[in-house]
């Protein structure tokens, strides 16, 4: 399985489809879906280092949480991230390196509030994994 | 083949099935209830019938669509002697709500200096993605707005005791507890106070074009003709922040209380629960803050009106309520009293007259009830029920609703042609990003005046006067 997202249409809010063939790559997928619904992407070199770890409950308790600490840092810290170095990843716990830095000002396209659990299902399939989550926006 | 059961013009059932503890009841008409079953809103109304505790009927109002956990438009009241609290049931953006303010003025009288009014407005009140208010706080100072809400504000100078009286509680939740938001709510709320944000919040500049009820109209303090404003915002970061930390506690606390729930996103814990009294409490602090905002922005705008008309137009709040919140009210069950929590999420609390809750000059005729429609459309005022107050916990419609996507209104219209196509239609628009300002085209909503409409006739509000728009600031 490649890994990658799509946006899916939602009447209110709006939705991502993850698809990876590890832990790893679907996280880093799921951020990457998350800044293109910003408008934005792993772009440019920033300085500042950050790490994020979070550990126990199940792979949708992770996903959610690994997004809402990133629109924390996009849309309230205004920080462009330029890189991601995934530590350690597993369906219980991700441990992440988040490279990039603070901007003054952070042009994104709209408003993230929150990843939600609506209907969140983290499917292990034999070739890989895939989920549908729906984005508060 | 329709799960919904008819009962009459106005009212569906659907009927308890599976996890189901009770029936849903839909207000709708005919036309409408293919959209209802075509998105997801049957299967979220029946997903909060499983909460346990929900009294009576699992709602959905007129202009009800596929939210996340509960529709939005969705409507559900739990005992809070043996029923549960849900954050998921109030949403992230915690008391989003509106604030009508009403001037002297005849609206014909600013077509002269409209540009500029929407000019000065624009640069005024901050609204965008990401945009920060002039009120940069301290921490000890947010935890005093989430504990007194407009007055704070007020007491501040932003506003004037009058105001307070037109706002629900007088302007702070009792509920309230300042010490529950956790530090990342705080700093996400710091720098907000004052903003509009984004999506579908704006402030709208408006003229009173019809009154259906005259009489209630006047102790509103509505004429045909009048310049009013309409405000719609809510608790910003801070808001979205206690709502994502209290759906994680909430996720242990449901396994903990051996809740179990066909949605995560409902996840709850019991009212009377160490975990249901914080998530009230911090709840409240949000609708404080929400309040406090929906104030700056008050007194934004009257600094705004009068840079660019010079002069006080005695700009009034008519009312100021929310339609994102959970509630802790009497209602007769059964024939007796009982505390229920009772939770909207995008649905207007619409009391009627004789309730001790309305402020003392509303008493007499019931609650001012704000319907926003679309930017290009109109809004409406209504006026609380006893019907509704006997079938929906005194609550009805809470705007327009969705009923297309973003990415369809953008593939249907650019920022550029909508914003020229508005002002054709004599409505001044100021936004900083014409993407967003198509992705929230008119046409992407529901006929608000159907909406409307279904609320009047089913009986749970009343219209008293509609408004069209002349000048939107677009977040």
């Amino acid at each position: 399985m490649k890994p990658g997202f799509r946006i899916l249409p939602h009447t209110s809010e709006m939705g991502l489809e993850l698809k990876a063939p590890d832990w790893a790559s679907f996280y880093r997928c799921a951020a990457e879906g998350l800044l293109a619904v910003y408008g934005a992407r792993l772009e440019g070199r920033g300085r500042a280092r950050l790490s994020w770890s979070f550990r126990g409950g199940s792979p949708e308790d992770v996903l959610v949480a690994w997004l809402n600490e990133l629109v924390f840092l996009v849309g309230t810290k205004r920080f462009r991230l330029s890189g991601l170095e995934v530590l350690q990843a597993a369906p219980d716990g991700l441990r992440v390196r988040i490279l990039g830095e603070r901007r003054r000002r952070l042009p994104l396209e709209r408003e993230i509030k929150a990843a939600t659990y609506h209907g969140l299902k983290v499917r292990a399939l034999r070739s890989g994994l895939t989920a549908r989550l729906i984005l508060d926006v | 083949m329709s799960r919904f059961r008819r009962i009459d013009d106005y009212r569906w059932e659907l009927p308890r099935a599976g996890a189901m503890r009770v029936p849903g009841l839909v207000y709708a008409t005919e036309r409408m209830l293919p959209k209802f079953e075509a998105e997801k809103v049957a299967e979220q109304v029946a997903n909060v019938a499983a909460l346990p505790g929900i009294v009576r009927y699992s709602l959905a109002m007129p202009d009800a669509h596929w939210g996340y956990g509960m529709p939005v438009g969705g409507v559900a009241a739990t005992s809070a002697e043996d029923g549960v609290i849900s954050p998921g049931a109030v949403g992230y953006d915690i008391s989003c709500g509106v604030r009508l303010l009403r001037s002297d003025l005849k609206a014909a009288e600013v077509k002269a200096v409209l540009p500029k009014l929407m000019d000065t407005l624009f640069k005024t009140v901050p609204s965008g993605v990401g945009s920060e208010g002039p009120f940069r706080l301290s921490q000890p100072e947010l935890r005093k707005v989430f504990a007194q809400g407009a007055r704070w504000a007020v007491a501040k100078g932003y506003g004037e005791r009058a105001d307070l009286e037109a706002v629900e509680d007088g302007g702070a939740l009792a509920e309230a507890d300042p010490e529950r938001p956790s530090p990342r709510a705080v700093e996400r709320g710091q720098n907000q106070l004052g903003t509009l944000g984004s999506g579908n919040h704006f402030l709208e500049l408006q003229e009173v074009v019809e009154v259906y009820e005259p009489g209630t109209a006047a102790v509103f303090g509505l004429f045909p003709g009048q310049l009013t404003v309409l405000i719609h915002t809510g608790s910003r970061g801070c808001g979205y922040q206690i709502c994502d930390d209290f759906l994680r506690s909430m996720q242990s606390a449901a396994r903990k209380y051996n809740i179990s729930l066909p949605d995560r996103q409902l996840c709850c814990a019991p009212f009377a629960s160490p975990e249901g009294r914080a998530y009230l409490g911090a709840m409240g602090a949000a609708a404080n803050f929400a309040r406090a905002n929906r104030q700056a922005i008050t007194h934004l705008t009257r600094q705004a009106f009068l840079r660019a008309v010079g002069r006080d137009l005695g700009l009034r709040v008519v009312y100021d309520v929310a339609h994102n919140l959970c509630q802790v009210e009497e209602h007769e069950v059964a024939g007796r009293m009982r505390r229920l929590c009772v939770h909207r999420k995008g649905a207007t609390r619409a009391f009627p007259a004789g309730r001790p809750e309305l402020p003392e000059a509303y008493r007499a005729v019931g609650q001012p009830v704000l319907v926003p429609g679309s930017m290009g459309t109109a809004s409406y005022v209504l006026v609380g029920t006893e019907t509704a107050m006997q079938e929906t916990w005194g609550t009805t419609a809470h705007g327009a609703g969705r009923m297309m996507s973003r990415h369809q209104a953008l593939k249907q219209i650019q920022g550029q042609a909508l914003f020229n196509q508005l002002k054709r239609l004599g409505i001044e628009v100021r936004t900083d990003s014409f993407r967003g300002l198509a992705e929230e085209a008119p046409f992407a909503y529901k006929d608000v005046s159907e909406v409307v409409a279904a609320c009047h006739g089913a009986g749970i509000s009343r219209k008293v006067a509609r408004m069209r728009p002349i000048g939107v600031v677009k977040g």
